[in-house]
C-alpha cells in the first residue's frame, strides 16, 4: 500500500504556566497508508491532538507531505482542500450552539451564493448514507445530546468526501451502539479506499479497528505496530491489551516520597450511589461509592473526562447530585450550600486554577480568601489578616515581589503554591480532620513545585487530614495515595492497595480493561 | 491581528498601571472622546474650542452657572455612586432611571398621603420611602442576574424595568395625582410646604447635597478604600471578589446573589434617593420630564470616575457642568440633545480607556 500522508519530524511547544516549555510534539514522525485505520493511541497529553493539529497550522518544524509532494496547511481551510476531513474532539469550540446543524456545516460549503435548503437536502441525504442516525438539519446544536453533537461533528468532517478522514476521540460521547455504527461507517468508508486516523485513549476500540497502531507517550512515538503485530493483538485480545497498557503509561521509576506507615482515622467522607450529570445533560458519574478516612489518602485515578471534574464539582455542590448522596462526618451534605460544606472543614485545590484564584486581585487578597471570614463583625480584621498571610508566603516560600503584587504577575508554579497555602492552612471545626480535595494538584507544574506539592499533600496525611487525589497522572497516584480507584466512564472499576498495586494494573484499568 | 506591513497583539497586563499611569489613559480617552465631538461641532460650523471654554466658564465662573452646576451635581452623584457599587461587583444596571422614577413617586405619594407631618418627620419618610422603592425596583435585576434560566440578563431587565417606572408617572399625573389648577399640564399639584427641602435662597441647591456627599463619604471609606491593600469590611472585599471571579467567591462560600442584592438595593436605593431630592427639593412637583436621563448620565459618571466615589465626586461635578453650561450649547445654535452626544461620546471612550487599563497592544513592523 502507497503512503498518503506522511509527517516527518514535527515538533511543536507550547509555553504553559510561568513559562515553562512542553513540548507536545517532539520530533514526531508519522506515515498513513492509503486504505488503512490507523489509530493514535496514548494517555492525555502524550500529543495526539496536537500531532493531528499541524494537519490545519504549522508545526514549529517538521515536513508535511500529502501523496509525496511537500505541502503547508496553515489554517483548515488549506487542510480541507487538499482533501483532509477532521472531526474535532473539544465539541464546545467546534460547533456552534447557537446555529442549526445546517448552519454548522454550511460553514465548509464552497461558492459565494449559497442556498440554505441545498444545504439542508444535502445533510439529510449524508446522515441517512452514512447511517449516522436522522437528524433534523434544521434543528439548534444546543438542543442536541452529546452524542448527536459527536455525529454532527463527524458528518461535518465526512460530508466533504475527503480522502484523508481524521476522527479525535470520537466515541467519548457515544452510546456503545453509536459506537458500533460508528465502526462499521469506517468500514465501509475503509472499503471505498479512505484512510483514516483514529485518535482514542481506549486500548480496546484500537485494537478492535485499526490496521495500525501508534503509540505517543509525553509528546514522542513509543512505537508503531504494523500490521502483523496488530493482526497478532486482535487474536488475543486480553493480552494485547495489555500489552498496549504498557507501551501507553511506560515505566517511569517512582519520585523518592516516603509515605509513613499510618493508622486510618475516623471516617470523614462517605458517597454513596452518586449519580452527577455533566453540562449536556449527559449521566457522567454512575453510582459512584467511595470513603476516605483521616490520614489517609484515596487516590481517584482515570484518563480526564471520564467524569472526574463533574465528581469534584458535585462534592462541594459546584455541581448538583442527580441521586444518591454524600456524607461528610456522617451528616448529608448532598446538594447543601457550598459554605456549608465548605465550613465544616473542605478545602478544594481544582484544576482550573482560574476558579480558585482572582488573577487581578493581590496575593495577600487571594490568602485571606478562606480567612477574611474569622474576623469579628463586619469589618475585616487587617492586623490579624497581615499576620496570617505573611506567615503564609514564607511558610509556603511564595516567591512574589510584595505581598500587594497581583497574582497575575507570579509564575505557574507560585500562584498553584498560593491556593496551596491557602486550602492547606485551613483549621477545620473543633475535632473534626481536614477533608482535601485535590484535582490534578501538579498539573503543568515545574518538577519543584511538583515536589514541593506531593510532599505538602503527604504532610497533611500525616497530620490527619483525609485527602481525596483526583489525577491522571499516574506516578502521582502511585506515590502517594494509600487506595487508588480507577476511574473509567464514570464507575469506579477496580480499587487497589498502592502496596501492592503495580503501574501496568492501574494502566490498564485507566483504559477501561477489567480482568477475569 | 495584520494591518498590511504591520501586526498587532491585544496582550492582558501583568501588572495594573500605577495610579498616574491609569490617570493618563482615562485622561486622555477621555480627551479623545471631546475630540470627536468637537469634529461633530466643525462640521456644524461651530468653533469647539470656543464652546467648550464658554461652557466651562458659564458652568463653573457664573454665579448662576455654578450654583446651577450643584445643584445638577447632586443626582448625578447620588446615582453614579450607586452604579458605581454595583459596577464594581460587575452586574450591570443600566436601569438608575427607573429607580430614580421610582423614587420620585414614593415622595409624592408620602408627601400628599402624610401633609399633616411636620417637615422634619416628613421628609426623612420621604427619603426612605424613595429608598424603599428604588430598592425594590432594582431587586429583580439582581435576581435575573444570579438565578434561574435567564441568568446575565441584567442588562436587559434593569433597562426593561425604566418604562414601567415612566408610565407609572405617565398615568399618575394624568389620573389619580392631576393638579386640579394646573390648567391641563401633566403634573401633580406643587408639594405642600413642609415637604419641600430646604433650598439656599437664590439657588436651586438643596440640602440633598450633605446626604450626597456624607453618602459619597460612607461608600468610600467603607467599601472601596483600601489600606495595607486590605479593604476595610467584609463586603467591601466580597464586592471585590466577586466582580472580579464570582466563581473563585463561589468556592470560598462568598453568595453571589447576597452580593448582587446589596450592590442592587446600594444602587436602586441611591437613585431612589436622588428621584426624592428632585422631586421635593428641585422641581417641587412630580412630572414626567423630572429626570431628562439623569440615570443614563449617570453610567457615564460613575465609569469616568473609575468606581471610586471620589472621582464619581469630581466626574459629576464635571457633567453637571455640562448640563449646566448646557445653554451655551443652544446660544451656539446646536440643538440641545448634543448634550446626549456628548455623554455617549464620553462613555465610548472611558471604556476604551477600562480596556487598555486591562490590555496593551503590542505592535511589530512585519518583514
Amino acid at each position: 500500500m502507497e503512503t498518503v500522508l506522511e509527517m516527518q519530524n514535527i515538533c511543536k511547544s507550547y509555553f504553559g504556566e510561568g513559562g515553562v516549555e512542553i513540548k507536545a510534539n517532539d520530533n514526531v514522525t508519522f506515515t498513513l497508508k492509503s486504505g488503512e485505520v490507523h489509530a493514535l493511541l496514548g494517555e492525555n497529553g502524550a500529543g495526539k491532538s496536537t500531532l493531528v493539529m499541524n494537519l490545519c497550522r504549522e508545526p514549529d518544524s517538521g515536513l508535511v507531505t500529502l501523496n509525496g509532494e511537500e505541502v503547508e496547511l496553515r489554517s483548515p481551510h488549506d487542510a480541507l482542500e487538499h482533501g483532509i476531513g477532521i472531526s474535532y474532539q473539544d465539541l464546545t469550540r467546534t460547533l456552534v450552539e447557537r446555529h442549526t446543524i445546517a448552519e454548522n456545516i454550511l460553514s465548509l460549503t464552497k461558492g459565494f451564493l449559497l442556498s440554505l435548503t441545498a444545504v439542508e437536502n444535502a445533510i439529510k441525504k449524508a446522515f441517512i448514507e452514512y447511517d449516522l442516525g436522522e437528524l433534523d438539519p434544521r434543528m439548534s446544536v444546543w438542543k442536541l445530546s452529546g452524542g448527536e453533537k459527536q455525529r454532527v461533528e463527524i458528518l461535518k468532517a465526512l460530508i466533504t468526501d475527503p480522502n484523508i478522514l481524521i476522527l479525535d476521540e470520537p466515541t467519548s460521547m457515544l452510546t456503545p451502539p453509536e459506537v458500533d455504527r460508528l465502526f462499521s461507517l469506517i468500514e465501509i468508508l475503509k472499503k471505498k479506499g479512505k484512510s483514516i486516523v483514529i485518535i482514542t485513549h481506549h486500548l480496546g476500540e484500537a485494537i478492535r479497528i485499526s490496521d495500525r497502531i501508534t503509540v505517543l507517550r509525553g509528546g514522542q512515538v513509543v512505537e508503531t505496530l504494523d500490521e502483523g503485530r496488530v493482526r497478532e493483538l486482535k487474536k488475543k485480545p486480553v493480552e494485547g491489551r495489555r500489552e498496549l497498557a504498557q507501551l501507553m503509561v511506560g515505566r517511569d521509576v517512582l519520585y523518592d516520597l516516603k509515605r509513613k506507615a499510618m493508622q486510618e482515622g475516623p471516617m470523614v467522607l462517605k458517597v454513596e450511589n452518586l449519580c452527577v450529570n455533566n453540562d449536556m445533560g449527559v449521566q457522567v458519574v454512575n453510582s459512584l461509592g467511595f470513603e476516605v478516612r483521616a490520614n489517609h489518602i484515596l487516590g481517584i485515578a482515570g484518563i480526564a473526562g471520564n467524569g472526574q471534574r463533574e465528581l469534584v464539582e458535585a462534592l462541594v455542590h459546584w455541581r448538583d447530585v442527580k441521586s444518591g448522596s454524600i456524607f461528610l462526618h456522617g451528616t448529608d451534605v448532598t446538594n447543601k450550600p457550598i459554605k456549608q460544606i465548605r465550613d465544616s472543614g473542605v478545602s478544594l485545590i481544582p484544576e482550573n486554577r482560574k476558579r480558585a484564584l482572582i488573577l487581578d486581585m493581590s496575593v495577600r487578597e487571594n490568602l485571606m480568601m478562606s480567612y477574611y471570614m474569622d474576623s469579628p463583625g463586619l469589618r475585616i480584621d487587617r492586623r490579624a489578616m497581615i499576620e496570617k498571610t505573611d506567615a503564609l508566603i514564607e511558610r509556603f516560600s511564595i516567591e512574589t515581589p510584595s505581598p500587594l503584587a497581583p497574582v497575575r504577575s507570579l509564575s505557574g508554579g507560585n500562584r498553584q503554591k498560593v491556593i496551596v497555602a491557602r486550602e492547606m492552612s485551613r483549621q477545620p471545626p473543633k475535632g473534626r480532620p481536614l477533608l482535601l480535595i485535590a484535582e490534578n494538584p501538579t498539573f503543568g507544574l515545574d518538577v519543584a513545585t511538583t515536589q514541593f506539592v506531593r510532599q505538602e499533600l503527604l504532610r497533611m496525611r500525616e497530620e490527619g487530614a483525609a485527602v481525596t487525589l483526583v489525577s491522571s497522572d499516574l506516578t502521582e497516584i502511585l506515590t502517594l495515595s494509600d487506595t487508588i480507584a480507577v476511574l473509567y466512564r464514570g464507575e469506579i472499576i477496580g480499587v487497589l492497595d498502592s502496596e501492592s498495586a503495580t503501574r501496568e494494573e492501574v494502566g490498564l484499568l485507566m483504559g477501561g480493561v477489567v480482568d477475569q | 491581528m495584520k494591518l498590511g506591513f504591520i501586526e498587532l497583539e491585544m496582550k492582558k497586563r501583568g501588572e495594573k498601571p500605577n495610579l498616574a499611569g491609569s490617570l493618563v489613559i482615562r485622561l486622555l480617552s477621555f480627551v479623545m472622546g471631546l475630540g470627536v465631538v468637537a469634529m461633530i461641532f466643525l462640521l456644524q460650523g461651530v468653533n469647539p474650542i470656543l464652546l467648550y471654554l464658554n461652557i466651562f466658564r458659564v458652568a463653573f465662573f457664573t454665579r448662576y452657572g455654578l450654583a446651577e452646576t450643584l445643584s445638577r451635581m447632586i443626582p448625578l452623584l447620588l446615582i453614579g455612586l450607586g452604579l458605581a457599587v454595583t459596577f464594581r461587583a460587575k452586574i450591570d444596571n443600566i436601569g438608575a432611571e427607573g429607580q430614580f422614577l421610582v423614587g420620585a413617586i414614593a415622595a409624592t405619594g408620602i408627601a400628599f398621603v402624610f401633609a399633616d407631618l411636620p417637615s422634619i418627620l416628613l421628609i426623612p419618610l420621604m427619603f426612605a420611602g424613595g429608598f424603599a422603592m428604588g430598592a425594590l425596583w432594582a431587586i429583580p435585576v439582581a435576581i435575573f442576574r444570579v438565578k434561574g434560566e435567564f441568568k446575565g440578563s441584567d442588562v436587559v431587565l434593569s433597562f426593561l424595568m425604566v418604562f414601567p417606572a415612566f408610565f407609572l408617572i405617565q398615568y399618575l399625573v394624568n389620573g389619580p395625582w392631576k393638579d386640579p389648577e394646573g390648567w391641563g399640564f401633566t403634573q401633580s399639584p406643587l408639594f405642600p410646604e413642609n415637604a419641600r427641602i430646604f433650598q439656599i435662597p437664590g439657588t436651586r441647591i438643596h440640602l440633598t447635597i450633605l446626604l450626597a456627599l456624607a453618602l459619597t463619604f460612607l461608600v468610600y471609606y467603607y467599601l472601596v478604600r483600601s489600606k495595607d491593600g486590605l479593604p476595610e469590611t467584609k463586603l467591601g472585599y466580597e464586592i471585590d471578589v466577586v466582580g472580579e471571579n464570582p466563581e473563585a467567591g463561589e468556592a470560598v462560600g462568598i453568595n453571589f446573589l447576597k452580593i448582587a442584592l446589596v450592590t442592587m438595593i446600594i444602587s436602586g436605593g441611591f437613585a431612589g434617593l436622588a428621584g426624592v431630592g428632585e422631586a421635593a427639593g428641585n422641581i417641587l412637583r412630580l412630572r414626567p420630564e423630572i429626570s431628562t436621563g439623569l440615570g443614563f448620565t449617570g453610567i457615564v459618571v460613575a465609569f469616568l470616575g473609575g468606581l471610586n466615589p471620589l472621582g464619581v465626586l469630581a466626574s459629576s461635578v464635571f457633567f453637571a457642568g455640562i448640563l449646566a453650561g448646557g445653554v451655551e450649547i443652544q446660544i451656539a445654535g446646536l440643538p440641545v440633545t448634543v448634550i446626549d452626544l456628548f455623554n455617549g461620546a464620553i462613555l465610548f471612550f472611558v471604556l476604551l480607556a477600562e480596556m487598555f487599563l486591562r490590555y496593551r497592544i503590542e505592535w511589530r513592523i512585519l518583514k
